[in-house]
């Protein structure tokens, strides 16, 4: 390297160049980040300030009279919903190790990112390296119904981008389990609207997009949901299964 | 380095909320990747690390957008952002077991032939030596004046010191390097 008379301009370009990333290394990188940011934003969403203890009273009250009472009969509607996706942890066979491919999404995203708090060092296990699905297994405790709401949402998103729709009605019956009165509502109907018509589900006599439209008519997800039930709610098109 | 202009009007295609006037995040990751990848290379940081530390450092962009008002340049908040991450990667590394190095670094660019990527490649690892040997204040001259070849001005605002303290201590740095090529010959 030296040994030639090289000057110290050649060495630094030499270096420079060496130092210089690919168009590759760019790409890779900023999926990674595309894929950390879309993970992060619905695991670092903050419970709203307003959701004071006494919610959370109202919550897990709620919460143990379903278990107790109601609970067995919507139990046994879960276990068959989740009969077709055992077990309930899933990974993801062939996930890339960023997701999702840069654009994030062409449509608006269910969850929408509310304020985030930044960490104070940077995350070393970014969401984006990993597919896993989770399954809150226990019931919130107060203050995190709004936190198990977004993770759940954000899951049975997951699993519709999978392809995997009677994953995502899973994961939504679970979240009704453990949250029945939650906040998102209409991000709730949403998702569930788009796995049913993901899933063809087309009950007879059912618009199950137009009916959506119909209780949000403003609803951000409208584009997204008019478009993934266009095939499968033609007027009185069948039985549901 | 050269400050690129950021596209301050064209559409937003980013999905961060950035003020009007600010540069977008994708306006800072096309134009600083490079920049960035550099620098973290000069600060110590692995190969195999590199990935994950330019993530971590565009990760603290995003965040911090919105807060850049662009009273200093963007390699200047970009080199303070890298600085803390190199350091939190290696004060991490410490703690764990090094990672494997590949055996074969892919090439930056293919373009150049078998003998100069072989000599890239020597003049990096010599680099990254020398730097290796540096303390902080030197590394930091090194890395922003005579690697990417800011301005004194840009780097003493980028370090927080006065124009004379950075002028002096390129110097000194310069001198070293010559220094150690020289020693370097046979």
């Amino acid at each position: 390297m030296t040994d030639d008379g090289q000057k110290p301009a050649d060495i630094l370009g030499q270096a420079r160049r060496a130092f210089s990333p690919s168009a590759a290394d760019q790409a890779r990188v900023r999926r990674a980040i595309d894929g950390s940011l879309a993970g992060s934003m619905a695991d670092s969403a903050p419970p709203p300030a307003r959701r004071a203890s006494g919610w959370g009273a109202r919550l897990l009250a709620a919460g143990a009279i379903a278990a107790v009472s109601g609970g067995i009969g919507y139990w046994a509607g879960h276990r068959a919903a989740l009969r077709e996706i055992s077990p309930v942890v899933v990974v993801a066979p062939s996930v890339p190790s960023v997701a999702p491919s840069r654009p994030v999404a062409p449509t608006a995203p269910l969850v929408a990112a509310p304020p985030v708090a930044a960490p104070a060092t940077p995350p070393h296990h970014h969401a984006g390296h990993s597919a896993r699905h989770e399954v809150e297994s226990l019931a919130p405790v107060a203050g995190e119904s709004f936190t198990v709401e977004v993770r759940a949402l954000r899951n049975a998103e997951r699993a519709l981008r999978d392809g995997n729709p009677g994953l995502a009605l899973a994961f939504l019956s679970d979240l009704d389990r453990q949250v029945p009165h939650g906040e998102l509502t209409e991000e709730r109907d949403a998702v569930a609207t788009l796995a049913r018509c993901a899933r063809g589900d087309h009950p007879l006599g059912v618009d199950l997009g137009g009916e959506f439209i119909e209780r949000y008519p403003a609803s951000v997800y409208r584009a997204r949901v008019q478009q993934a039930c266009a095939a499968t709610d033609p007027p009185a098109s069948g039985d549901s299964p | 380095m050269k400050s690129v202009p950021l596209n301050h009007d064209g559409p937003q295609k980013s999905s961060s909320a950035h003020p009007q006037g600010a540069p977008s995040f994708d306006d800072i990751y096309t134009h600083y990747f490079p920049f960035v990848w550099r620098c973290l290379r000069g600060l110590g940081v692995p190969r195999g690390a590199l990935d994950d530390a330019a993530q971590d450092v565009f990760l603290v962009v995003h965040r911090q957008l919105a807060g850049f008002r662009g009273e200093s340049s963007p390699e200047t908040w970009l080199y303070g952002i890298a600085r803390h991450v190199a350091s939190n990667q290696q004060r991490w590394a410490r703690r764990k077991q090094a990672p494997l190095e590949p055996l074969v670094s892919e090439p930056a660019h293919p373009d150049p032939g078998p003998h100069e990527r072989v000599a890239d490649a020597e003049a990096a690892a010599f680099v990254e030596a020398f730097v290796a040997g540096l303390d902080d204040k030197r590394r930091d001259i090194f890395i922003l004046a005579v690697l990417e070849e800011m301005t004194i001005p840009e780097v003493a605002a980028a370090l927080s010191i006065p124009v004379n303290t950075a002028y002096t201590r390129l110097r000194a740095v310069r001198a070293e390097f010559e220094r150690a090529i020289g020693r370097h010959r046979p």
